[in-house]
């Protein structure tokens, strides 16, 4: 009964996987496929032969290159002002109780309440006013400050889990508080600074809307808007396409296999404690 | 001394908050100064100041109701769906057998696919000819062989409604996981003397101890529909017809379609108005009772 039992978990758990990564499996499966076997019916669940064509031509004939590393410069500083401001942010907020701390508070979550839809008109204003539409500094910006509030509300949990006492004890021997922030919390917090970093490069390499609106060169574009200039157009053959998707997605997979035990963590810690 | 003390909080908060005002809050301001003037995105520093006439005209657009109806079914067919699968596969998750951890690395994979490959992927897995969802439906005579999901307004809504699931079940799966975690193992075995089998435990003893992590999830689940733009606008660009244009995709297509700026703001400050209310209502009204 016991062992009848466990085996329907099984089976029921590697359904339940089959049926989240299957879109997955779909993109690899059709990015390998030849241009003919793409129209095949009933559809091909497995490349005939093993082709890469598909990726070479793709890399030869459109700029994906220059899009992947548009999407590492732009989330990869992002990610770090990001994390830069919101440890020492995180910190005041989860260690002093001051006048103003409910309202900084309140800003960081309010800010999870606007829709990017309006707060691009007024951005794309700004930018243009500015000169700064069409170029990656744009996106930085706006990218450090949509992660800023989430990074804030992950490493405050983790830095509520770290004892009082033993920051206290090391003002007591004279260090400045500062100086506990940096010697004692940090290195006890390197998960949830690992954590809050994952989260904001991938949500920075996710993003689509601000990228779409406030750049308009092709090469400067990033890897999600080369991507979605692809969906309803019929010109370029599928292969292709999902082979671009594909190189697009394997970064932020990689990053997420590596460190999913802290994301987890971080997430947890930050949204269901009160 | 002292006095350097007292300010240690706000210097290390400042940099963060700045960035935040600066970016943020100060735009929202603007954005309301433009919802009051006529403003179009390329004559824009001709602008008139119009009143609340935007917003006027908004209630009356022959569009509000399907903007309406469309925003309404998003968010709660995507909020509900969500859940539902959240908690089915936290709960295969919670049972511990070995390997959890590949098992939980593959679930949870579908939230770190990039929304624009997400979408890519399902336009083709729906497309009339060649889709293999068309494939396998069909093959079982749930729908006819060629079928196109995108043209006809309530499988549109369907098919934006899937690919907001898989984006977004991961991220209640992990929340709704955390709170399982945290429901003491005595209650369970209590339960087990008392002979109440898999079914009841769940139903007496699981989803009692999620009520505030629901609680919670929902509300971000909420705020989150509210404001998704991307996958929406990459289906179908608000179609067939803007019948699937919820508040941010009409306010999208408003200031930069049809460039008119401040009716756009108009509307996207509607959208931020009722996100806020419902916001506020719901927790101090829920979530606070429940603490």
């Amino acid at each position: 009964m016991k062992k009848k039992k466990r085996l329907f978990i099984y089976l029921i758990s590697v359904i339940a996987c089959c049926v989240a990564i299957f879109p997955f499996y779909w993109l690899f499966n059709t990015s390998l496929q030849t241009l003919k076997d793409l129209f095949a019916y009933p559809p091909r669940f497995l490349p005939r032969v093993n082709i890469i064509d598909s990726y070479i031509t793709y890399i030869r004939k459109s700029p994906i290159l220059i899009w992947l590393k548009n999407s590492f410069l732009v989330s990869g500083i992002a990610t770090f002002f990001s994390t830069f401001v919101a440890i020492p942010g995180a910190y005041s907020i989860s260690r002093f109780r001051y006048r103003g701390r409910a309202l900084f508070i309140f800003i960081v979550l309010l800010t999870q309440m606007l829709p990017f839809v309006l707060l691009i008109i007024p951005l794309y204003l700004v930018f243009a006013r500015l000169h700064m539409n069409n170029t990656l500094y744009a996106l930085m910006v706006v990218y450090t400050a949509i992660t800023v509030p989430i990074g804030i509300w992950f490493l405050k949990g983790f830095f509520d889990a770290i004892p009082k006492d033993l920051e206290d004890a090391a003002v007591i021997d004279g260090c400045s508080r500062i100086g506990a922030l940096v010697r004692i919390i940090l290195p006890l917090s390197v998960p949830g600074i690992i954590a809050t970093a994952t989260w904001s490069f991938i949500v920075a390499w996710d993003e689509f809307l601000f990228a779409y609106t406030l750049v308009d060169s092709e090469k400067m574009w990033v890897v999600s808007v080369g991507v979605a200039a692809y969906i309803g157009q019929y010109s370029t053959p599928w292969n292709q396409i999902m082979s671009g998707a594909v190189m697009g997605t394997i970064p932020v997979v990689i990053m997420f296999m590596f460190f999913q035990r802290y994301l987890v963590s971080g997430l947890t810690a930050g949204s269901v404690k009160q | 001394m002292r006095s350097r003390y007292k300010m240690t909080p706000y210097t290390l908060i400042i940099p963060a908050i700045t960035v935040i005002i600066i970016t943020m809050i100060v735009p929202i301001f603007i954005a309301m100064g433009i919802s009051l003037t006529d403003a179009k995105l390329l004559t824009f520093s001709k602008a008139k100041y119009v009143g609340l006439k935007n917003y006027a005209n908004f209630i009356k657009d022959k569009n509000f109701r399907y903007v309406i109806t469309a925003t309404s079914f998003y968010v709660i067919g995507g909020v509900g769906l969500t859940y539902f699968f959240g908690l089915i596969t936290a709960t295969i998750l919670n049972q511990k057998i070995k390997g959890h951890f590949i098992f939980r690395a593959l679930m949870i994979l579908p939230w770190v696919i990039p929304q624009v490959v997400l979408v890519l992927i399902f336009r083709w897995m729906l497309n009339p000819q060649y889709g293999v969802i068309n494939f396998l439906l069909s093959s079982v005579r749930i729908i006819p062989r060629e079928f196109g999901w995108l043209s006809d307004v309530k499988f549109a809504l369907l098919a934006i409604l899937m690919v907001t699931v898989w984006k977004q079940y991961p991220l209640g799966c992990l929340i709704l996981l955390a709170g399982m975690k945290s429901i003491p193992d005595e209650l369970y075995e209590a339960a087990s003397v008392d002979g109440a089998n898999g079914f009841r435990k769940f139903l007496h003893i699981t989803l009692p101890g999620l009520r505030y992590v629901t609680a919670v999830l929902i509300l971000l689940l909420v705020i989150w529909s509210f404001g998704n733009f991307v996958i929406i606008w990459l289906m179908t660009q608000g179609g067939p017809a803007n019948r699937t244009a919820t508040l941010t995709i009409f306010t999208f297509l408003n200031a930069f379609k049809f460039s008119k700026l401040g009716y756009a703001a108009a509307i996207g400050f509607v959208t931020l108005i009722v996100s806020l209310i419902f916001s506020i209502v719901y927790y101090r009204f829920y979530i606070k009772k429940l603490d």
